[in-house]
């Protein structure tokens, strides 16, 4: 069928051989890779070119075609009408052999395809888009990347152009999910150098509150893909440190941020700590394996929240520390009540020391961790209930 | 879900219809029309994230198109095709709408959308700028501010101006690094069609882009030499851009700016000082120099406050810094060191200061102390940059010499500029600064040409205390005249510009009393360095002679100041250089009387001050060398006779030859304190009505003497000694004007050894006196002038003698004339002293004979048994008949007759001169020599005397023999 597929394409300009590839690799691959016949062994190796000159243009032989940004655009539009059109069962195929490679500096396309999938809502892309985040694991500077510049697209420069940030988790849960946990480890919050956008907050908040199946996202394919990650440690560290940062940022005089924004800031993470908290409820009414936080992350929340913490705090900063260390423990109590909880003693051991020399008493936190240390087994006992 | 997606859906159906219509609008151009194709760029730039590059794309595009059809419709007024005014509009409506549609972004969220917005407005203005600079109607603007014009006249150009203004004012404040670097990366890629962009921007924002610039451009020179090293040449191409346009949008700024420039400039200096990381310690000063050197303008902002700030402890923490960096890397450190040489030699403003710095740092003389020296490593730079500049400059002015292609040394010129105060570091500077300094002025003088080397030469000879100081004056010279050889000739029009106008705009300061006794002195100096040249032959001739002979007139005035010194110094210098035989009549006329007055002046300081004698008498000498040397000129001869006879008799000077100030006997009436109506005037009245008898009774008690005792004067007489040698010193002078002139050469020679060797001038003179004769203008002035002194009138100043019986009727002048006599000794001493030349005494003969009737008077009534009584007739009638004698007015058996006068009784003697004024009646005088010697006396004549003889033979016998012929 396209013995000469390769040499037909390479006579074709632009838009026609993006085309004709696109259209052959869709109904190849979903033909099952059938051997080409004449050139048996390689066909493999024909795929890939024909992806890599004229659907990612980064040519192996002759020179760099550039394709300037209306064509791009054209590209993108192209890739995306493609995923609609293709199988379902081959689309993460195509998926894959186009942006599956690792290290080749197809993030950028990828993640321009993106941007696009969100806004004209091209659910195919984006839950490809979502599953290879969590192969590649929300934490590496690949995902982290591509979601700080989806990030910058809709929330810094479109900061109105909510409907398509606001839909997302209607439209892509998994794929939302995933982006939270990769944006909490981007914007760490843990200082006026790692505060997440205002709007970024408040986006995520509002998801969270309103679906609060959306955390568990990710852990709902744990059983299809080995690795996985959620958003709920990043999320709690998000809730106990922003009241601490957010009251330092309000007394340092010479912060940009004004105060308009960091009270709805505080309030966005008001909400946002109530709807981890039902998150962490419905996971276990829904059966899901423990899994949505750890000991770990708390411990590790705590260490972070110990180096935001100043000594000598002012009677507001205790009060937002009081608040964050009060979180921290209905986060933990509520996880571990609910068994969506990975124990550890040590762990758990950690945090009380650190609770009791580093940081301000609180005795909310104290009998979350004491009831913690005596039960020995968080999820056997259910005293609570 | 469904429910979510309701509305959404079609929003996103309506998008991808967007999308498509865009895409296909742009890619295929022409199915879509271009306000569609616009309305749905707009869509999706408001609404579509990732499709703003493309967008932006398109409408670079489109203002690419306005542009280009603005510019053809103003290149022609008819356009083929539809109408030009309706395309444009809708062209420029829907770029209104994207402008407008930008704006609001940068408003909105400034810190997100304004690098974005920048960096594509900015490029597309640099493509802009570049692709259509070749364009008909671009071609012909040169300046910078045209091209501006015309760009801002184009209303796209304008919009991508307002909103890359737009964005600039909204990064400004937060990332200005980033905006400025991307307006320096288009400015080096557009360079140099976009130079108006980055102007305006500049103009707009000037602190901040400068700021901006430079730190931009210094972050890149810092990149660049850190790694510079192990990087190809490739990246140091690279840099010569970036720093380029750096250059070039300083440059352009510079002209509004330059305050704002310089404070940048020395901030980003301040800054390194301070600086803790090693590189931009390291790399900002070469930074700024290379800056500098790249442009003019900024090296004439930068210098001067660079070289002020470059105090010792400053260069000392330089030199800290950059040890580490001048040993790593000495290539380096030699082009860093040939760099400020370079810019050194580059520099026009503040060149003085420069050097001033160079000398300070090189060799610190003791004005530093108290403060840090620089350390040895920076003296030696220092130095060493020293000779390296030297060798430059000279190269410089020599390769102008040898092939007349000016090579042009800001350096030099600036120096000239300042010419005065380099001079007055070269003479407060000693050591090594010495050498170094008068190189410089030379290669300055070679540079900026006569004016400025002649200016230099002066200041030096205006300003030298020292013979090292003005040891300099012979370095410069011989210097200045391998390239300008009549240099010497204008450094004496400018010192004499010089002293007039010190001498006339205020003489009394004393400043610059002693600027002008310090050239004098030094001119003394240079000339007899100069005479000593000629006189070993290593000279033909001198310049500076030559020209000083020319000037004598500004020295005369020099002459009357009111500093001593000064006036001695200048006559000093003219009897020094000499006079040519060239000089004018009035200016002759002005050194007389000028001389004139200062030798009476000299007199009178001989007189008053003990401890400053051997000034004035120098002094006296001095004028009476130049009086010498003046008096071969037969005009200043008269001139000289009549002033100093007119000085000496003056109320001021009389007394300094014993005489007596008379106002009574003044011929003028000055009569200040007396009244007005004054017994004078009604005297003279009387007197010259011929009808009253004239006894001295009359003429005495009529009032006159009355008045003396009212007009005392104050003065203290002199003593005796003085006075007698100002009479010699006066009739020395006297004779040195009345010299017959054939005997100049010999005069000259010993007047020569006079002055030379302080000899003593009586001495001499009288040596001369001996061998010479008076010559006869001389002696016929010398006449006329005493007995215009002498006399009242001129009525009887007939020189033939009349009948004796005839002083009767000129009683009243006789006694005046004797009276005059009496209180001016020092005329007695001259009518002496000169009264052997014949032609004097035939003018003289009025007073003589005046002399003669007042002591014929007295004796023919005197009852004193002997004449001898009378001792001032006695004294006086001696006198008389020796001055006659001498000046062969009567013969010689006849002139013996004074020898009678101690014997003789009054009237005896009245008998005896009665003899001779017959005989002087008999025989007039006459001016020729030869005629009044041939005479012989007639025995008729000597009757009387005989006669006398035998009645007073006891006592008179052994005298005889003088009066027979035995």
């Amino acid at each position: 069928m396209s013995a000469d597929i390769l040499s037909r394409l390479y006579r074709l300009n632009f838009p026609d051989c993006t085309k004709e590839a696109l259209a052959f690799l869709t109904s190849f691959i979903s033909q099952d890779c059938p051997k080409i016949p004449g050139l048996n062994a390689n066909t493999e190796q024909i795929i890939v070119e024909i992806c890599q000159e004229f659907v990612l243009f980064k040519s192996a032989r002759g020179p760099q075609k550039k394709l300037n940004a209306v064509q791009e655009l054209h590209l993108l539009d192209m890739i995306c009408t493609c995923f609609s059109e293709a199988p379902e069962k081959s689309k993460y195929r195509i998926f894959n052999l186009m942006f599956g490679a690792r290290g080749d500096g197809t993030v950028n396309l990828l993640t321009k395809l993106l941007s696009l999938a969100m806004s004209v809502k091209c659910i195919p892309v984006l839950f490809c888009a979502a599953i290879w985040m969590q192969e590649r694991d929300s934490l590496s500077p690949d995902v982290k990347g591509l979601t700080q510049r989806l990030v910058s697209d809709y929330c810094i420069l479109y900061p109105e152009q909510s409907t398509v940030f606001t839909t997302l988790p209607s439209v892509s849960p998994l794929f939302a999910c995933n982006l939270v946990t990769a944006a909490t480890s981007l914007y760490s919050f843990a200082g006026a150098d790692s505060l997440p956008p205002l709007t970024l907050v408040q986006h995520v908040s509002e998801w969270v509150y309103k679906d609060n199946t959306m955390c568990c996202e990710s852990l709902r394919q744990a059983a299809i893909h080995s690795a996985y990650t959620t958003p709920v440690p990043g999320l709690t560290g998000w809730c106990v440190r922003g009241p601490l940062v957010c009251c330092q940022l309000r007394e340092k005089s010479d912060s940009h941020i004004g105060q308009a924004q960091i009270d709805l800031m505080l309030s966005c993470l008001d909400k946002l700590h109530l709807a981890l908290l039902q998150s962490l409820t419905f996971t276990a009414s829904v059966n899901l394996s423990p899994g949505l936080i750890s000991a770990s992350d708390l411990a590790h929340i705590a260490q972070t929240l110990q180096v935001v913490f100043r000594p000598n705090p002012s009677k507001l900063e205790s009060l937002a520390c009081n608040t964050a260390l009060e979180r921290l423990a209905q986060i933990l109590q509520v996880a571990s009540c609910t068994r969506t909880y990975i124990a550890d003693r040590g762990k758990i051991k950690e945090i009380e020391t650190l609770a009791k020399l580093k940081l301000p008493y609180n005795r909310l936190l104290t009998m979350v961790l004491s009831n913690q240390l005596q039960s020995g087994r968080p999820y056997q006992s259910n005293t609570v209930n | 879900m469904a429910t979510v997606g309701g509305d959404s859906l079609s929003v996103s159906r309506d998008l991808r219809r967007q999308l498509n219509q865009f895409l296909q609008g742009s890619i295929t151009s022409g199915n879509i029309s271009y306000e569609t194709l616009s309305n749905s760029a707009l869509y999706l730039l408001r609404t579509v994230p990732v499709a703003r590059h493309a967008v932006l794309e398109h409408y670079a595009l489109s203002f690419d198109e306005a542009i280009n059809t603005h510019l053809s419709f103003a290149d022609r007024n008819s356009w083929s095709g539809q109408d030009p005014e309706a395309i444009q509009q809708s062209q420029l409506s829907a770029l209104q709408d994207v402008t407008g549609v930008l704006l609001s972004f940068i408003k909105s969220n400034a810190e997100a959308w304004a690098p974005v917005v920048s960096s594509w407005a900015l490029s597309l203005l640099g493509l802009m700028s570049s692709k259509y600079a070749a364009k008909r109607g671009v071609q012909h603007v040169t300046s910078l501010n045209e091209v501006l014009q015309m760009w801002m006249a184009c209303p796209p150009a304008k919009m991508l101006m307002e909103i890359t203004t737009e964005c600039f004012a909204a990064m400004v404040g937060s990332a200005p690094d980033i905006c400025v670097d991307a307006l320096l990366e288009a400015s080096v890629r557009y360079s140099p069609h976009f130079d108006w962009v980055v102007a305006h921007i500049g103009s707009c924002f000037p602190r901040t882009i400068i700021t901006r610039v430079l730190n931009c451009g210094l972050k890149d020179y810092c990149t660049g030499s850190v790694d510079g090293s192990d990087k190809d040449a490739s990246s140091s191409r690279m840099k010569v851009p970036k720093m380029a346009s750096v250059v070039g949008i300083l440059g352009h700024l510079a002209a509004k700016h330059s305050q704002d420039i310089r404070k940048a400039l020395m901030a980003l200096f301040e800054a390194s000082l301070h600086s803790d990381t090693q590189s931009s310690r390291v790399t900002t000063l070469p930074f700024l120099l290379q800056l500098a050197s790249m442009s003019d303008l900024l090296l004439n902002i930068l210098t001067p406050d660079l070289v002020s700030v470059l105090s010792s402890s400053v260069v000392n923490q330089l030199h800290r810094q950059f040890t580490h960096w001048k040993r790593s890397s000495p290539s380096d450190y030699n082009s860093f060191l040939n760099l400020v040489v370079h810019l050194i030699a580059k520099c026009k403003v503040g060149s003085c200061d420069i050097i001033n710095f160079l000398l300070r740092t090189a060799l610190p003389q003791e004005e530093s102390a108290g403060s840090e020296l620089p350390v040895d490593e920076v003296r030696d730079t220092c130095i060493e940059i020293m000779h390296i500049l030297l060798f430059e400059l000279q190269r410089g002015v020599l390769a102008r010499k040898g092939n007349a292609v000016v090579v042009d040394l800001p350096l030099l010129s600036g120096l000239a500029e300042q010419s005065s105060k380099l001079t007055t570091l070269l003479l407060q500077s000693y050591g090594k600064r010495v050498p170094w300094l008068q190189k410089l002025l030379t290669y300055t003088s070679l540079q900026a040409g006569e004016n400025c080397s002649a200016s230099m030469l002066a200041n030096i000879v205006f300003s030298a205390n020292t013979p090292q100081q003005l040891g300099t004056f012979y370095k410069l010279r011989q210097g200045s005249e391998l390239g300008i050889p009549s240099v010497i000739s204008s450094t004496l029009v400018h010192i004499f510009n010089k002293l007039t106008s010190a001498t006339t705009s205020q003489p009394e300061s004393t400043a610059n009393s002693s600027n002008v006794l310090r050239a004098l002195r030094n001119l003394e100096k240079l000339v007899n360095v100069e005479k000593v040249k000629i006189k070993r032959k290593a000279l033909t001739c001198s310049t500076i002679l030559e020209g000083l002979k020319q000037r004598h007139s500004v020295l005369c005035d020099l002459l009357l100041s009111a500093n001593e010194d000064i006036s001695m110094c200048a006559l000093r210098l003219m009897t020094l250089v000499g006079f040519p035989d060239d000089l004018s009549i009035s200016l002759l006329t002005r050194l007389c009387s000028v001389i004139a007055i200062i030798f009476f002046t000299s007199l009178h300081k001989n007189t008053e001050q003990k401890d400053d004698a051997s000034k004035a008498d120098r002094m006296t000498q001095l004028c009476m060398s130049c009086i010498e040397q003046l008096s071969r000129y037969p005009f200043t001869k008269s001139l000289f006779i009549h002033y100093l006879l007119e000085g000496a008799v003056q109320k001021e000077n009389c007394h300094l030859f014993g005489g007596r100030w008379q106002p009574a006997t003044s011929n003028s009436p000055h009569g200040n304190g007396v009244d007005t109506v004054s017994l004078l005037e009604e005297n003279r009245q009387q007197s010259l009505s011929i009808a009253l008898p004239r006894f001295h009774s009359s003429v005495y008690h009529g009032g006159i003497i009355r008045q003396i005792p009212k007009t005392q004067l104050p003065v203290k007489p002199l003593q005796k000694s003085q006075v007698v040698r100002n009479c010699l010193i006066f009739t020395e002078t006297l004779w040195l004007c009345c010299r017959e002139n054939r005997q100049r050469c010999r005069q000259d020679l010993s007047g020569q050894v006079n002055s030379d060797t302080g000899h003593e001038p009586m001495e001499t003179d009288q040596v001369n006196r001996h061998m010479t004769t008076i010559s006869e203008s001389s002696a016929r002035t010398l006449g006329c002038v005493i007995v215009d002194i002498l006399t009242l009138d001129t009525l009887y100043n007939d020189v033939h003698w009349q009948d004796p019986d005839f002083r009767k009727v000129t009683t009243e002048r006789d006694t005046l004339v004797w009276k005059r006599l009496e209180d001016l000794p020092v005329v007695w001493n001259v009518i002496q002293e000169f009264s052997s030349s014949c032609v004097f005494v035939y003018y003289l003969s009025p007073v003589l004979r005046s002399l003669m009737a007042v002591i014929m008077n007295h004796l023919e009534v005197s009852r004193d048994t002997r004449m001898r009584n009378c001792p001032k007739q006695f004294e006086g009638a001696i006198k008389l008949v020796h001055c006659l004698t001498k000046g062969s007015m009567i013969p010689p058996p006849l002139s013996n007759v004074a020898e009678l006068f101690p014997f003789v009784s009054p009237y005896e003697g009245y008998l005896l001169l009665l003899t001779l004024w017959r005989y002087i009646k008999e025989n007039p005088p006459t001016e020729f020599e030869k005629e009044q010697s041939s005479r012989t006396c007639d025995t008729s004549h000597m009757f009387v005397v005989h006669s006398i003889l035998h009645a007073n033979i006891n006592h008179m016998g052994h005298l005889c023999p003088r009066f027979f012929n035995m």
